[in-house]
């Protein structure tokens, strides 16, 4: 009686027969719910699915149920909430990982990427990489006191900021994966001991990934870290030791008396030996280094073909602004953080969309 | 009547296990208002195929949530019909894809969603070639808006997409990309040795760095200047040199900032950058 009822509703309440529909309500199947992979536990969401396409699905909480633990039922990751907050416009400073939703109420829930490029019908995400080099005191605009970092990083996590890796920018510019909105990536240059004693602690305080890019020259001299530290750092998760050259020479300046032949393999031997010599020495914390920092933020031709010999995945300029999913990879912009920088200065660097008009 | 009539249809396309438990709770006059609300006969062949229960909880919602659905349902309809009338056309697609897959019997729906789609569709077909056209002849900017505003119509669009990755290249190597061996300072204008001089003078009357001997001090100057802070660059350079005097990297790098710093103040502006081959302070923020 009662699926004799179920069928008499859906046959019966509407008008032509029926073409199907785009997205089949049957096809997808549910994706396999994965373990929580973040350090909290969410109750099980236990509502109901009402109906389902290929590209949604529509669920109904019960009670006690949280944004992460539908997203990790449906989507198989529960640090994928605000893909479902964001299309129930659910406000992100309201999309915390424990949000709790009304029970009863239905709800979206998004299956597949459908935009995992960010642009959207008025504007377009980007992703700022603010760029850091030494931490401590001094009348430098390119150092930066300990205590305004940690304003920085504290203003970030309470704004719903994401520091996101680095490396999670191949798949967004790739066009596979979604970014959460609000996504920066932290990145530090050169390898100052200045890092270790200043920047790790407070970054691993509110767990917040950053990728180091240190010259191997600099390594163990006075100001530079040593192997000991960028081993802790490494192995924490959270810093990623990647490349910033051999001897930190600008590369697309060619040194008096150097001709073309020695000038293009000197370059391949800058990008290749750091490489090298990182994931040798630094292979306990199964360092991969696929990414590199231009010194002087250059790169040229010459460069860049180098780069793509070599493997490298991601290249980082000095070039202001953000990056939309656009952005060529081993030209990426980059956002400097000066000394001097106040915190209403710092917000203003962080332009995580833009409008359409101005790609 | 036209509440029941919402409340049952809010029950097509839904799953079984709450169909039955809705059912359960009906009476026989429920359901023969329910038939009567029904606006066709359609063999029971066409019925949308229920969804397999396969994670179906013991407890669930009933009439309430019948409701909720109905309410929920309505917004969506608003939703989508106020982004259609507004040429939202990625939203409203989205606020009809939401529709039919909870109703995916009701005509309107799908009549609305596909004209939409071919709203997109027609749009599309019209900006692409447009936008292709200028990336030919070498108009970035305008091919990267019309890339884009296809984009923001479908976000799916490989061509477009692939089209305005193709159009920030070609940006980077006009704006960045350096060529193979920049050693010399080029466009010096006359009289810049004064200027450069006055320059140099007014970077001097601010609190100087203090001079560390920092072997990456070069370097950071040339990103303060490429991020448009050029008296900083300049103080830095001069810092520098007083402690490590025959850096001949940073003093053509000062030399070559002085000198930008003088065509920009014939230029009147501090945001222009000026095409030095040393080096390239102050790029373009896109």
């Amino acid at each position: 009686m009662a699926t004799m009822l179920g069928v008499v509703l859906g046959a019966g309440c509407s008008s032509p027969a029926p073409a199907p529909p785009a997205a089949s309500p049957t096809a997808a199947p549910s994706p396999p719910a994965a373990p929580y992979d973040g350090p909290e536990a969410f109750p099980l969401a236990g509502g109901e699915v009402i109906a389902r396409s290929e590209r949604l699905l529509i669920y109904l909480p019960r009670a006690g149920d949280q944004l992460a633990a539908v997203a990790a039922r449906f989507l198989g990751r529960a640090d994928r909430h605000w893909q479902i907050a964001e299309a129930n416009g659910i406000p992100l400073a309201q999309a915390g990982n424990a949000t709790p939703l009304v029970a009863g109420q239905p709800i979206i829930v998004p299956l597949t990427s459908g935009n995992s490029i960010g642009v959207h019908s008025t504007a377009f995400q980007t992703v700022p990489i603010l760029c850091y080099h030494r931490f401590g005191t001094g009348n430098n605009k390119m150092i930066m006191a300990p205590g305004n970092f940690a304003a920085q990083l504290e203003w970030l996590a309470r704004n719903n900021y994401q520091v996101i890796r680095l490396s999670q920018l191949s798949a967004f510019l790739a066009g596979r994966e979604a970014l959460p909105p609000r996504s920066v990536v932290i990145t530090i240059d050169d390898g100052y001991e200045s890092v270790y004693r200043h920047a790790f602690p407070l970054l691993k305080k509110h767990g917040f990934p950053a990728t180091l890019f240190v010259y191997t020259d600099f390594i163990g001299s006075n100001d530079g870290l040593s192997w000991a530290q960028l081993q802790d750092m490494a192995g924490s998760g959270l810093v990623d030791i990647q490349a910033h050259s051999k001897s930190h020479r600008n590369l697309v300046e060619r040194n008096p008396g150097e001709t073309d032949e020695r000038y293009r393999q000197n370059i391949e031997t800058e990008l290749r030996a750091p490489r090298e010599l990182l994931e040798r020495r630094l292979a306990q914390a199964k360092v991969q280094v696929r990414h590199f920092a231009y010194p002087f933020g250059d790169a040229s031709d010459v460069v860049l073909d180098a780069m793509a010999r070599q493997q490298y995945q991601l290249g980082v300029t000095v070039n202001p602004g953000g990056n939309g999913f656009y952005a060529q990879p081993t030209m990426l912009r980059r956002t400097m953080i000066f000394g001097d920088l106040d915190l209403e200065g710092f917000k203003t660097k962080l332009q995580t969309s833009r409008s359409l008009s101005a790609p | 009547m036209r509440r029941h009539g919402l409340s049952m249809r809010s029950a097509a396309g839904v799953r079984p296990t709450l169909v039955a438990r809705f059912a359960s709770g009906c009476s026989v006059m429920m359901l023969s208002l329910a038939l009567l609300g029904c606006a066709g006969n359609r063999p029971a062949a066409e019925a949308p195929k229920p969804i397999a229960p396969t994670d179906a909880p013991s407890t669930g919602p009933g009439a309430e949530a019948l409701a909720a659905i109905d309410q929920f349902e309505r917004r969506q309809r608003e939703r989508a019909e106020l982004a259609t009338r507004q040429g939202r056309l990625a939203d409203a697609l989205q606020g009809w894809d939401v529709l039919t897959t909870l109703r995916p019997q009701r005509a309107e729906y799908r009549t609305a969603h596909t004209d939409v789609q071919k709203q997109i569709q027609a749009q599309i077909a019209e900006r692409l070639p447009k936008a292709q056209a200028a990336h030919k002849r070498g108009e970035l900017d305008s091919a990267a808006q019309q890339y884009m505003a296809v984009l923001a119509l479908n976000p799916e669009q490989e061509m477009a997409a692939d089209g305005l990755r193709a159009v920030e290249r070609d940006r980077n190597k006009r704006n960045y990309v350096g060529k193979l061996a920049r050693n010399t300072l080029v466009r010096r204008q006359p009289g810049d040795a004064d200027t450069a001089k006055s320059n140099g003078k007014a970077a001097a009357s601010k609190p100087a760095p203090k001079a560390t001997g920092d072997r990456n001090e070069v370097e950071h100057a040339a990103m303060l200047a490429a991020q448009g802070e050029l008296d900083d660059a300049i103080a830095l350079l001069q810092a520098h040199l007083a402690v490590q005097r025959n850096d001949v990297e940073a003093k053509r790098l000062l030399a070559d900032l002085q000198a930008q710093k003088a065509e920009r103040s014939q230029q009147g502006g501090r945001d222009t950058p000026a095409p030095t081959a040393g080096v390239k302070p102050s790029r373009p923020a896109p």
